[in-house]
């Protein structure tokens, strides 16, 4: 039980694993909306800005929670541009995404270069580094996460109807336009906490894969919450303790965790409805 | 007593620096529904997109609810509108009970019970199916219990039975009946299928950008419809599916002016075919 141990004595494991396990809670909450509202192209676009964000701060000199503050405005304009030009524009949405994500991201890097000159930092933040994980940010995690579960689960009904029949929830004059802007908002939240976890690549797999899971499996959307946020839970802990046990990043690790039980999800539920 | 509902008052649009629709007047009263005929691209979907708030109207417009001057009418309160394209993302599913329920959201005034909207659209074996399983007509029965259920006194339909069958429509049509006198709704229905609104609805109006009648729908002569369409009313009956299939469809130009005809010869429902020396004379 060395794990246990670890986390007992040594108090960056502790925060590392409770800010990991809170972090899935929400985006297993959030997940399926991410899917059945067609917009996993977001969690990417947001976690690229986000370096734009990081690099800023680190020019001006802020300290770590002015670094999450100052990273959340930006990716926040940036993700309601992006959703603007989604909303006013006739062009596939796409089109956009690959423009955002390429664009602040380089703007991101060439800050980092020109002004800092500091690549192993760049790669903590790529991929994420545990061990930088503060009581702090255990503490932003913790309040970012309970403002976004309760803004989704107050308004479950609304989120729904939006997501299945957004036309429909148009003309009987609920204000879908200022929905979407509440949810790339809490989808911003979400993924800027994330990034010292799992860093700005591997965020898509915690954004999508519980939810994807989820909806394999079951057809009702109460039961699919209830999957998606045992799913992530549950392999966030298994990576978590998978990586610390034989030393390897936290965040590829639940990554790969999840994909391999989202395979064996699938496809176990494929045999026993062949087969029983 | 039947009060007004709705009155619209000189209504015009534009789209892109054309008028689409040009000084169009009427008005909708408790347990009347109007059929809004014409030929494509005459402004049917346009008044629709225009009385939902969906495009904007110009400023000589009046709208009056309840005899009342509005800017705008409002969607949690006042009227509930079935459009003609629909779309769903079903990744999850979700019960026709559950479906109907969502007719409630964001809504401001009382809603019919669910219970009695069940009974009269007879959706009571339905309930527990996923919506998305439906087939074409049990789904637009159910979208159409959806938009009742709300209970608001004014229902906008845009082609309420576009891709049912004979039997299906009629029978959709009769609920809408049952439901406009049963709950004193005022209804604007948008359908391809002439003959059936004639028959149904207490008014028809007629729109071709800036022509427009609008009278008993007893008084409806053959003549009036040919004059919109220009061609022969019998035609038209037989090419109804064809109406339905978009802009490029026969019958959609009409660029002479014509006044509002106060013709009074009654169509005989059972005789469309009646010719038209008969009617003149």
């Amino acid at each position: 039980m060395n794990f246990i141990n670890d986390l007992i004595n040594f108090p960056f494991i502790f925060y590392g694993f409770m800010t990991s396990i809170i972090l899935a809670l929400g985006f297993g909450i959030i997940s399926p909306f991410i899917i059945s509202k067609e917009q996993s192209f977001l969690p990417p676009a947001i976690s690229h800005s986000a370096l734009l964000g990081i690099s800023l701060s680190l020019l001006i000199g802020a300290t770590q929670t002015e670094v999450f503050f100052l990273t959340l405005l930006i990716s926040t304009i940036i993700a309601f541009l992006l959703s603007y030009f989604i909303n006013n524009n006739k062009l596939p949405p796409d089109v956009f995404i690959g423009i955002f994500l390429t664009i602040t991201m380089a703007s991101g890097i060439l800050i980092n270069e020109v002004f800092l000159n500091n690549q192993a930092n760049l790669f903590h933040f790529l991929f994420g580094n545990i061990l930088l994980i503060s009581k702090q940010d255990y503490l932003i995690t913790f309040t970012v996460v309970l403002i976004s579960s309760v803004s989704i689960l107050s308004l479950f009904k609304y989120w729904i109807f939006i997501s299945y029949d957004p036309q429909s929830a148009k003309n009987q004059g609920i204000p879908v336009k200022l929905f979407q802007y509440l949810f790339s908002f809490i989808l911003t939240m979400l993924v800027i906490a994330s990034i010292k976890m799992t860093g700005i690549i591997l965020v898509n797999a915690l954004a999508l894969i519980p939810g994807l899971f989820a909806l394999k499996l079951s057809k009702n959307i109460k039961t699919i919450l209830i999957y998606s946020t045992s799913f992530s839970i549950l392999t966030t802990i298994i990576g978590f303790i998978t990586a610390s046990t034989f030393n390897l990043t936290t965040g590829v690790t639940i990554a790969l965790v999840q994909f391999i039980l989202l395979v064996i999800g699938i496809s176990s539920k494929k045999l026993i409805g062949k087969y029983l | 007593m039947n009060g007004t509902l709705l009155k619209i008052e000189n209504l015009s649009c534009s789209f892109n620096e054309e008028k689409v629709l040009d000084n169009i007047s009427f008005s909708l009263s408790e347990k009347i529904s109007i059929g809004v005929i014409g030929p494509n691209g005459g402004g049917k979907s346009t008044l629709m997109n225009v009385l939902t708030g969906n495009l904007n109207k110009n400023n000589e417009s009046k709208f009056y609810f309840k005899n009342n001057l509005v800017k705008k009418l409002d969607p949690r309160s006042d009227f509930s509108y079935l459009p003609q394209e629909k779309y769903f993302n079903t990744y999850f599913g979700l019960s026709v009970l559950e479906f109907i329920k969502m007719g409630q959201i964001g809504l401001k005034i009382k809603p019919i019970k669910i219970d009695e909207i069940i009974d009269i659209f007879d959706l009571s074996k339905l309930l527990k199916k996923d919506f998305s399983q439906l087939s074409g007509g049990q789904k637009q029965k159910v979208m159409l219990a959806r938009v009742f259920l709300r209970n608001t006194p004014l229902i906008f339909l845009d082609e309420p039975t576009l891709g049912l069958d004979g039997k299906a429509n009629d029978q959709l049509i009769q609920i809408i009946s049952i439901m406009k006198n049963s709950f004193n709704f005022g209804i604007i229905i948008i359908d391809h299928h002439i003959d059936t609104l004639i028959e149904h609805c207490e008014q028809i109006l007629c729109l071709n950008k800036n022509a427009h009648w609008h009278s008993p729908s007893e008084k409806v002569t053959s003549d009036q419809i040919q004059h919109f369409y220009h061609c022969e009313y019998e035609h038209l009956l037989v090419h109804n599916h064809q109406l339905a299939t978009g802009t490029k469809a026969p019958h959609t130009e009409c660029s002479t002016e014509h006044s509002h005809d106060d013709t009074t010869v009654t169509l005989d429902k059972s005789g469309l075919n009646k010719n038209k020396k008969d009617k003149l004379q």
